[in-house]
């Protein structure tokens, strides 16, 4: 099975530390195993499309798993596993755009939700363009949009500053409070996975 | 009340479970909220990199590695702290 995983610089693992051999010319890199006997919560776990939002680093890679699957609710995971090559497309410029987009659709969620509690602040909030003007107008909505905009504005804030992660996390809860529970979020991040995969291709 | 996002995690409770993590002792579902934290929050990510730091350099440290007047100092202040604490010596 082919898999996606998320990297450190220099693929190496963000939790664990350790440094995954890459791909050498033209294949797939050499086997990692779990240690002999280890429980399947000990193997390597992997990304499924759905998966990808949750787990943002500096690098993707495309990742082989082998032996039997287990599917968890938000991994996969496998005895063994290579790296079968970094996915280019998942660069500075597509994490800052993906944490940008996250952000726009903060805005718009939040400038829906004001406008149905009539709300005049909301068409400021939706004319702002750009993650600084969104930043600045969600800063400056009086309550009780306050809470709301709040969301928006770390939103904004993350994304400008780089932090794609953060920015959809955010965008994620808001979509959880405007929807008036976690099906909200699950929605969000069905849309911040199929953004990825489009961006990032098959 | 039920948080918007059951998955998540807040910063406080990452701390007291940071231990177990290293240790490798969380169930896959508080590993999993505790990792998903790790990804989004750029200030637990650097004190669980400083945790695991000071793991790697302490756990490589004996007895003899302590200078005398460390070791003495050392001492001298757990003992202070189990006298305020009154605690047996």
């Amino acid at each position: 099975m082919i898999a996606w995983k998320f990297l450190s610089a220099g693929a190496i693992g963000p939790f664990t530390g350790f440094r995954w051999p890459r791909p050498d010319a033209g294949g797939p890199g050499p086997w990692v195993r779990a240690p002999e006997g280890a429980p399947w919560e000990r193997w390597v776990f992997a990304c499924r499309p759905r998966d990808l939002p949750f787990w943002l680093d500096e690098e993707l890679w495309r990742i082989e798993l082998d032996g039997p699957i287990r599917e968890a609710e938000f991994q996969v995971a496998a005895p063994r596993a290579r790296l079968v090559d970094k996915v280019a497309a998942w660069d500075a410029g597509a994490r800052l755009a993906f944490g940008e987009a996250c952000a726009l659709r903060a805005r718009d969620a939040a400038a829906r939700a004001l406008e149905e509690a009539g709300q005049p602040e909301a068409g400021r909030l939706r004319e702002a363009a750009g993650l600084a003007a969104i930043q600045a107008a969600a800063e400056r909505l009086a309550a009780p949009g306050g809470e709301i905009g709040g969301y928006v504005a770390d939103a904004a804030r993350a994304a400008r500053a780089g932090r794609a992660a953060t920015s959809a996390y955010v965008t994620a809860v808001l979509a959880a409070r405007l929807a008036g529970g976690p099906h909200g979020a699950d929605a969000e991040r069905v849309w911040q996975s199929e953004w990825l995969v489009a961006r990032l291709g098959p | 009340m039920r948080p918007p996002v059951p998955t998540e995690m807040s910063c406080r409770e990452l701390v007291e479970l940071v231990t177990a993590w290293h240790e490798g002792a969380l169930p896959l579902a508080d590993r999993t909220r505790f990792e998903m934290h790790l990804c989004l929050c750029t200030g637990c990510r650097g004190y669980v990199q400083q945790m695991r730091r000071t793991i790697e350099v302490t756990g490589r440290l004996t007895e003899e590695d302590v200078a005398p007047a460390a070791r003495k100092d050392l001492l001298r202040a757990f003992r202070q702290f189990a006298r305020s604490k009154g605690e047996p010596r």
